[in-house]
């Protein structure tokens, strides 16, 4: 049987076309970023897998390869570790706080269905080195405006807080395994789970006030009716903020984008404080993710407090389901002297138009029916001592 | 955002129970028939639409968000592995999964009126439920050999194909017609109300409303 050359699953192929809108997809969110001051940095795709395994990602979920000295390498799931790796063994001299932006590919071994692929690109922003909740508003504004930018007009952001959902079970079960198990049930949204193990393992009046916070989902108002859940300090001083936060969303007219939603946790463990997660319609996983995590940039020696978010390039353009357009050429050279054709396709090139030239002697009507193809507007034939046209 | 919510009930059996329950928690079911050839049922005024399907289809069409809430038994929920949210237990339709052997298997092997399960490892099960079952024996520590059957598998068991079988069992009288008796039960299955990811983030004024009238409704049967 004749060999069918394919890719391995989850993997992907970008042609003409594609190429080009993705491209300028993230050539837009990445100027957004700019002007926010936020300068580009790249790490490398392949990470000693101790590095990546600090982000509390299930290990099978990584690709894993072993170098020839027998260390165990990973392809990187996610930029934000790495980040956090490079700036405290790196950058740690460096004038705080850190505005850094990136984009790359990055790697997880997960059940492949739509929006869901084994290899995916990010545009991200991380801001390493402030603990100000106007650092929290930056990265949250500018979430919702590059969804803006990416040519989303209908999405909402909703945001979760760490120290709210994962402090209240942290208070309310006082066995680890089942404050993870129950972290767990929150992410999937198996609230018929969760009852049942509240029931089992929690006071009656406890449970019945977590399961009505992580129903709650609306706007800022819920953070009033969700305040006298429970006394601890940070649970208070955390909703403190996300009022403050909700305040300025407002004022600034994103208001109508964002809602509350205790139940958002994400799945990445090193988040410690406010996460957020956008939506948009035809696509069944957000769009982009973010939130605070403190603590990571200490796991690499460096402690400083960060926040950041990624966006999801293949889901941004799967939301915006545009026709793929190929480029078009605005002209065509057709010669028999190699030299006068590259220097007139020079010429023609310095006054800004795309040239193609042609490889294959054609005659005018060959020539016309490839340019039909190939959507080329014009034709320049270079003949001898005469220029046509 | 758009409220208009589209609901997939399941046909067959429980797609009866699950009209009567949604009608009593005041939702618009007037002439909707499980068993009809009709597939579609749209309620304009009211802002519901229902698809009606094979139960095993309801967690497709929810994940991939054709419809934005559906009704289905946490046995076929479980078995289809399907992405989606899980927001309230309705309590009716019980059935359970368990695993059954022969009477003979059982008597010959019981100690002190208990089945030694954990013998079997590297034996033969069989059963519809393959994600159910291999999920069951991984966490008791046992490899199983699952043979995957579409129907009448308490005979696998009867003869000889497999040791044991996995399967719902609701009142057990299948199970004792063919001679097989139940060791252990998996877990307990009812009715789920579930949803599409996405739509309960953006419909999620609509999918609350249902929900706190079936809540309303559950806990006035309690």
């Amino acid at each position: 049987m004749k060999k069918k050359w394919t890719i391995p699953p989850g993997m992907k192929d970008v042609l003409p076309g594609e190429a080009k809108q993705r491209r300028n997809l993230i050539n837009r969110l990445m100027e957004g970023f700019s002007s926010y001051g936020y300068e580009e940095v790249g790490t490398s795709s392949l990470e000693f897998y101790d590095v990546v395994e600090r982000d509390g990602m299930d290990p099978s979920e990584v690709f894993k390869l072993v170098d020839r000295e027998g260390h165990i390498l990973a392809l990187r799931p996610d930029v934000t570790t790495p980040i956090a790796r490079m700036v405290a063994s790196r950058l740690r001299d460096h004038r705080l706080p850190f505005r850094l932006s990136y984009t790359g590919s990055t790697f997880r071994y997960e059940h492949v269905q739509v929006g869901r692929q084994r290899e995916f690109t990010q545009v991200g922003v991380e801001l390493i080195g402030s603990d100000d909740l106007m650092a929290d508003v930056e990265v949250l504004l500018l979430a919702c405006e590059s969804i803006e930018r990416a040519g989303i007009e209908r999405y909402k952001v909703g945001i979760g807080e760490i120290n709210v959902t994962q402090g209240f079970l942290e208070e309310m079960l006082s066995d680890e395994d089942l404050v993870e198990e129950a972290r767990e049930l929150v992410i999937a949204k198996n609230f018929v789970g969760l009852e049942v193990l509240l029931q089992e393992h929690a006071h009656p009046n406890q449970a019945h006030a977590f399961l009505q916070l992580v129903r709650k989902n609306g706007g800022p108002e819920i953070l009033d009716e969700i305040a006298g859940f429970s006394q601890n300090t940070a649970y208070q001083a955390a909703i403190a903020s996300l009022c403050e936060l909700a305040k300025v969303v407002q004022a600034y007219g994103y208001g109508d984008h964002i809602f509350f939603d205790f139940s958002i946790l994400r799945s990445f463990s090193y988040y410690t404080g406010f996460v957020f997660e956008g939506y948009a319609e035809g696509i069944g996983h957000p769009v982009c993710g973010g939130g605070r995590y403190d603590r990571l940039l200490g796991i690499f020696g460096f402690d400083a407090p960060a926040v950041g978010f990624a966006l999801g390039v293949e889901r941004i353009l799967i939301a915006r389901d545009e026709k793929v357009m190929v480029d078009g050429r605005d002209v065509l050279i057709l010669g028999d002297d190699y030299t006068e054709v590259v220097i007139k396709a020079r010429e023609l090139r310095e006054m800004g138009l795309r040239v193609e030239v042609d490889l294959t002697s054609a005659s005018l009507a060959e020539a016309a029916d490839y340019m039909q193809d190939k959507n080329i507007k014009r034709l320049f034939v270079l003949e001898g001592d005469d220029y046509g046209k | 955002m758009e409220n208009r919510l589209t609901i997939a009930l399941p046909k067959g059996r429980l797609g009866g129970e699950v009209l009567d329950f949604l009608a009593k928690a005041g939702l618009p079911t007037e002439g909707v028939e499980p068993e009809s050839r009709t597939l579609l049922f749209d309620f304009e005024r009211e802002g519901v639409t229902y698809l009606i399907c094979k139960p095993t289809d309801v967690p497709t069409f929810v994940e991939y968000g054709v419809a934005d809430i559906g009704v289905v038994g946490k046995d076929t929920l479980e078995e289809s592995g399907a992405d989606v949210f899980e927001l309230a237990d309705l309590r009716f339709g019980y059935c359970r999964f368990a695993v059954a052997v022969t009477e003979e298997l059982r008597d010959a092997r019981q100690v002190d009126g208990k089945f030694p399960l954990t013998d079997f490892t590297q034996h033969r099960v069989a059963t519809k439920f393959t994600r159910v079952a291999d999920r069951y024996f991984k966490s008791l520590g046992m490899q199983m050999e699952i043979i995957k059957l579409h129907g009448n598998v308490e005979l696998a068991a009867r003869i000889g194909l497999s040791d044991m079988i996995v399967d719902i069992v609701s009142t057990g009288s299948t199970l004792r017609e063919n001679g097989l008796v139940e060791v252990a039960q998996i877990f307990p299955a009812t009715a789920r109300l579930i949803a599409n990811r996405v739509s309960y983030r953006l419909k999620n004024g609509g999918i609350t409303a249902v929900v706190e009238r079936i809540q309303a409704l559950l806990a006035e049967c309690e």
